[in-house]
């Protein structure tokens, strides 16, 4: 009997699948596959009924004052939420017009550890004189750090006393002590009472010769080691000997 | 809706007249379908309400920047059907409202009464184990009837995809609820 070949075709077919001609010739002599396929498209409809049945709801009388009254609610969060975007926008912008503003009067910008740094580095200012810093702390830690640094390359080998690391390409910082010196300049410049053009100072991106920052070289001292004797027998104390 | 949203001149989200004109008509024609489908999910006719008034009210504020508006029963649909779902998930007392949601047939017996009951309770629990995509096209097709064309068109797929996916639903369903015609060749 070839029925048994052809029932899940025909299942599918009454589920809305199409059917292959093989299948319909087969639907179409036999009559228990045809009455099986009708009791399925029967028990199919009814699923389909019930469903259409239960979801043939209708909306209730106040539904669109409902509908009217979220619409009113709505403008309210919209306008705040329009509102804290305006002030973020606003925010952003004087965050901007701070910094160019500092950058276009100081020509020095604030490093992000409060200590004062030139502008990047040019071929005429980063003289091999002025130690790497590394960003993040303090001008005073800074200092120390590089010292520290330095020290370690002189005791690992290839920078000798005297000498300093070289450059990085990236910012150099200017020693503590002169960064009281120019912070004093630039108050006297913001206050009116230094006249900022007759000052020695070059911006990047003008033609004016670049003035170079002179630091004096920081000089590492060999720590000096004295002789220790040291015992050839840790044994050697008074108790021990008593 | 006029003299509401008029009411709010300096408030950001209004609409012109004519739109206005425009919104109230797809409101009236289309409450139904979203609150059917709202309905298809949640099963409680005010969570369905309040669903379709939300999405109505969200189709409100984008209801100018809306260029096609021949598609907005499509772009309501899937907006109701999406808060809707979210409601569901979100809704720790579905099930005994699922208890609740089954209205008998005017003149049913006690037994009718119980049957059906039990017989819509399997029926929706099979409904909530198919597939989303599943689910939505077989709630859409038993709305109003709609035919194939008609679901595809609201859920911007094409008619093949439509016919498939039903055709899954279908089968699932009368898996799930144990009803596929034996083969009694076999035996």
């Amino acid at each position: 009997m070839s029925c048994a070949r052809h029932i899940s075709a025909i299942v599918d077919h009454a589920c809305g699948a199409g059917i292959a001609p093989e299948a319909a010739d087969h639907l179409a002599t036999c009559q228990t596959c045809s009455a099986r396929f009708a009791e399925q498209r029967r028990v199919l409809e009814g699923l389909d009924d019930e469903l259409q049945r239960a979801l043939a709801i209708a909306p209730s009388a106040a539904f669109a004052r409902g509908v009217h009254s979220r619409i009113e609610q709505a403008p309210a969060s919209s306008a705040r939420v329009l509102w804290w975007s305006a002030c973020g926008v606003a925010a952003a912008i004087l965050l901007v017009i701070g910094i160019n503003v500092m950058r276009s009067t100081d020509g020095v910008r604030p490093h992000p550890s409060g200590s004062a740094v030139q502008p990047p580095a040019t071929a005429a200012t980063a003289a091999p004189t002025v130690p790497v810093v590394p960003p993040g702390v303090d001008g005073r830690q800074d200092a120390r750090r590089t010292e520290r640094q330095v020290a370690h390359d002189v005791r690992r080998g290839p920078v000798h006393e005297g000498q300093t690391a070289a450059l990085p390409a990236a910012e150099v910082l200017v020693p503590p002590d002169q960064q009281r010196a120019i912070a004093h300049l630039m108050r006297l410049v913001r206050n009116g009472t230094l006249d900022a053009s007759r000052l020695p100072v070059s911006r990047q991106g003008e033609s004016a010769t670049p003035v170079e920052l002179v630091v004096p070289p920081l000089t590492i001292e060999p720590i000096a080691v004295p002789d220790v004797e040291i015992p050839t027998s840790p044994v050697a104390t008074g108790r021990n000997s008593q | 809706m006029h003299e509401s949203a008029s009411r709010h001149l300096g408030s950001l989200v209004t609409l012109d007249a004519s739109l206005e004109r425009e919104f109230e008509e797809r409101l009236h024609e289309s409450s139904r379908l979203a609150v059917r489908v709202a309905y298809g999910v949640l099963r409680h006719q005010h969570d369905a309400e309040e669903v379709a008034q939300e999405a109505f009210a969200r189709a409100y504020g984008r209801f100018s920047q809306l260029r096609d508006r021949t598609r907005f029963r499509a772009w309501l649909v899937r907006m109701t059907w999406r808060l809707a779902i979210d409601r569901w998930r979100s809704d720790r007392r579905r099930q005994a409202r699922e208890q609740a949601s089954f209205v008998p047939p005017p003149g049913a017996t006690a037994e009718d009464v119980a049957a059906s009951s039990e017989r819509a309770a399997r029926l929706w629990q099979a409904i909530d184990s198919l597939p989303e995509k599943l689910r939505i096209v077989i709630v859409l097709a038993a709305i109003h009837g709609h035919d194939v064309r008609e679901v595809a068109r609201l859920l911007d797929v094409p008619e093949g995809t439509v016919k498939s996916r039903l055709f899954l639903a279908r089968k699932g369903l009368a898996q799930r609820l144990q009803c596929l015609v034996p083969d009694t060749s076999a035996r």
